[in-house]
């Protein structure tokens, strides 16, 4: 018999440059068309089992969660369609379309990203951005189509040097760019236009949880007066606030095989940090272009 | 009133034939009217195609014009919901739900399809514009009637450029407060001179200073209080030249700063695509520049909004941080990309 593993084909996914929460939540998707469950109790209790396992996986747990939570909500929601099916096959199906319906249009979610955020760069503008986010890289392709004119500096991000594959990337699109020190930002930041960062988590107040070196960048932005446009999905918004960068949980800080591991987790590096909203002026998302007070009442529609 | 075309509209616009932006945001709404009571439609969707054009070719030609742009998009708003209550569909709630907001695309600037002909569609927009004309006008009293809760006794406020607004605002809380009030005289136009004149003629303490002077008068001063051309969606203004110098010293000071600001204003321009407009046209003839020279003068200044404390509209004061709430009750979440 051939078991489904949720984690290889979550894996295969994401190799496919798919964004980790895109890949969740198609991998919920493949082991619900498998799943064999005759009720729907049988069926919720798989899927959480199936989230526990993307859990474990070594991508960041932050979209990763949020995405797969919002996916499950988004199906069982109460619907008439529901109430009315006679039985669980029937239910089963109407599950399965709206789940394809919700991942269909979370794919789109980037080309309305795009709309609003392109306006941003204008010619001979110095941006300055922080390791590999797939939404910048758009932004900033969508801008050479149309023809603008504009110079990046990427920081390095260490420890996975993250950093030098978007200056490649962005190098193949034809935008001049300097892959600059983690420690350099003080230093240049004063060269800088603006600052465009992606997120891997939005918190209820508006703050981000990106990769580590984020909150560097941001907070130096603010002090210079730079504006910090962050832009990222609507999936990624947490129900959490955290007061600090101390108050964030292991789960997000660490890989899941270093808190596997046992290891003393005061030595290890984090791999994400907190950024404050204060030092952020707009959030170009899926549901329009936000300030970062307007995140709370978004996510209060999102969750109920 | 003779019906009003699009032309005309745009041509009066362009030849500076309005004084207020109160007389641009009433005859654009007359021009709505216009529209709305001509038979060229028959369905919701004809009207909103209709309102939409008129919004993007007064965009087109005169981009800096932004309260007839945001009276098209008000009614188009009001069309819209007309339409759905008409219909019976239960539209309590102004953001779609997680259903909703997961299915329907909001940025993607495609109007709702309304393709049922309601006949009572055309007398109930035309009601609500009625009543959306009633609260342009009366605005201006309900800002100022404010006015008597915002200023207290022996207080020192400072502000600067003609607008009538503030002017009532100020005058309606002089009948039952007793203030000093401080105008910066703002050259080379010195519109401060009138204001100073007509608060004069009130009965209140006037002050004129120079430009110049804002900075070192502000550790003195209780609050500013200023007018504005536009709001913008991340809730700073785009005003007066000069406002900005005028806004830096009160953050430094901690001085509240407030502006007085219609409903009309509110625009969905975003605060990257302001651009201060610049003009020759204040310089006197005769003067001789050498060639070398270029002169710049600005018309319009933008204020972020940390250094705004509140903005007064027509029943209540709100926060910047508040503005984005504002707009979506005023406009429709798809007709932001006109």
């Amino acid at each position: 018999m051939n078991v489904f593993d949720i984690s290889e084909y979550f894996l295969g996914q994401i190799k496919n440059d798919k964004s980790p929460a895109i890949a969740a939540m198609m991998a919920l998707m493949e082991s619900m068309r498998r799943d064999k469950s005759t009720t729907l109790q049988e069926f919720i209790e798989k899927m959480k089992l199936e989230r526990e396992k993307l859990s474990k996986v070594d991508v960041s747990v932050v979209s990763v969660s949020s995405g797969s939570e919002l996916f499950m909500r988004f199906i069982t929601l109460a619907h008439q369609e529901l109430e009315q099916a006679a039985d669980f096959a029937s239910c089963r199906e109407i599950l399965l379309r709206r789940g394809e319906k919700f991942v269909k249009n979370m794919q789109e979610s980037r080309k309305k990203i795009l709309r609003s955020s392109t306006n941003l760069i204008k010619d001979g503008m110095i941006i300055l951005t922080h390791s590999h986010s797939r939404n910048v890289l758009a932004v900033m392709t969508e801008a050479v189509k149309q023809g603008r004119q504009f110079s990046v500096f990427v920081t390095e991000s260490q420890p996975d040097n993250s950093g030098r594959c978007m200056a490649k990337a962005l190098e193949a699109v034809g935008v001049p760019c300097t892959v600059i020190l983690d420690a350099a930002v003080g230093y240049i930041m004063e060269r800088v236009n603006a600052v465009m960062l992606g997120a891997e988590g939005v918190c209820e107040n508006g703050g981000i949880i990106n990769k580590i070196g984020s909150c560097n960048v941001a907070t130096l932005a603010h002090m210079k007066n730079k504006p910090v446009y962050v832009l990222v999905e609507s999936y990624k918004f947490i129900r959490r606030i955290p007061l600090d960068n101390s108050s964030l949980p292991k789960s997000y800080l660490h890989k899941a095989s270093v808190l596997n591991h046992g290891s003393d987790l005061e030595l290890e590096h984090p791999q994400v940090d907190y950024t404050h909203p204060d030092n952020l002026t707009l959030l170009y998302t899926d549901l329009g272009v936000l300030p970062t007070s307007a995140v709370t009442e978004h996510l209060i529609k999102l969750y109920t | 009133m003779a019906q009003l075309s699009e032309r005309e509209f745009i041509d009066k616009l362009r030849f500076e034939k309005y004084d207020t932006e109160q007389a641009k945001a009433e005859e654009s709404l007359y021009l709505m009217e216009c529209i709305v009571g001509s038979v060229h439609w028959k369905t919701g969707s004809d009207l909103l195609n209709l309102l939409r054009n008129v919004g993007t070719s007064v965009q087109a030609k005169m981009p800096w014009e932004t309260t007839p742009c945001n009276m098209v998009q008000r009614v188009i708003k009001i069309v819209i919901d007309e339409y759905n209550t008409l219909r019976g569909e239960n539209q309590g709630v102004e953001y779609p739900s997680l259903s909703q907001s997961m299915l329907v695309d909001p940025a993607c600037g495609d109007l709702p399809k309304c393709t049922e002909v309601i006949p009572e569609l055309q007398d109930r927009v035309l009601e609500a514009i009625a009543e959306q004309k009633a609260e342009i006008e009366q605005s201006q009293e309900l800002i100022a009637a404010q006015g008597v809760s915002k200023i207290h006794n022996d207080e020192v406020i400072v502000m600067c450029a003609m607008c009538p607004l503030v002017l009532a605002f100020l005058t309606k809380a002089a009948t039952q407060r007793k203030f000093h009030v401080i105008v910066a005289e703002r050259a080379p136009k010195y519109d401060g001179h009138p204001v100073a004149k007509a608060l004069c003629t009130a009965g209140i303490e006037t002050t004129l200073i120079q430009d110049s002077a804002v900075f070192p008068i502000m550790s003195r001063v209780n609050k500013v209080i200023v007018g504005t051309e536009t709001v913008v969606t991340n809730g700073g203004i785009e005003t007066f030249v000069g406002a900005a110098s005028l806004a830096s010293p009160p953050k430094f000071y901690s001085v509240p700063l407030y502006v007085c600001t219609p409903t009309y204003k509110f625009s969905l321009m975003g605060c990257e695509e302001i651009s201060h407009q610049t003009t020759t046209s204040i310089i006197p003839e005769g003067t001789k520049f050498w060639p070398s020279v270029n002169t710049a003068l600005a018309q319009l200044d933008y204020v972020p909004p940390e250094n705004v404390t509140s903005l007064i509209t027509n029943n209540r004061g709100i926060a910047p941080s508040y503005v984005y709430r504002q707009l979506s009750e005023l406009y429709h979440p798809t007709s932001y990309d006109l």
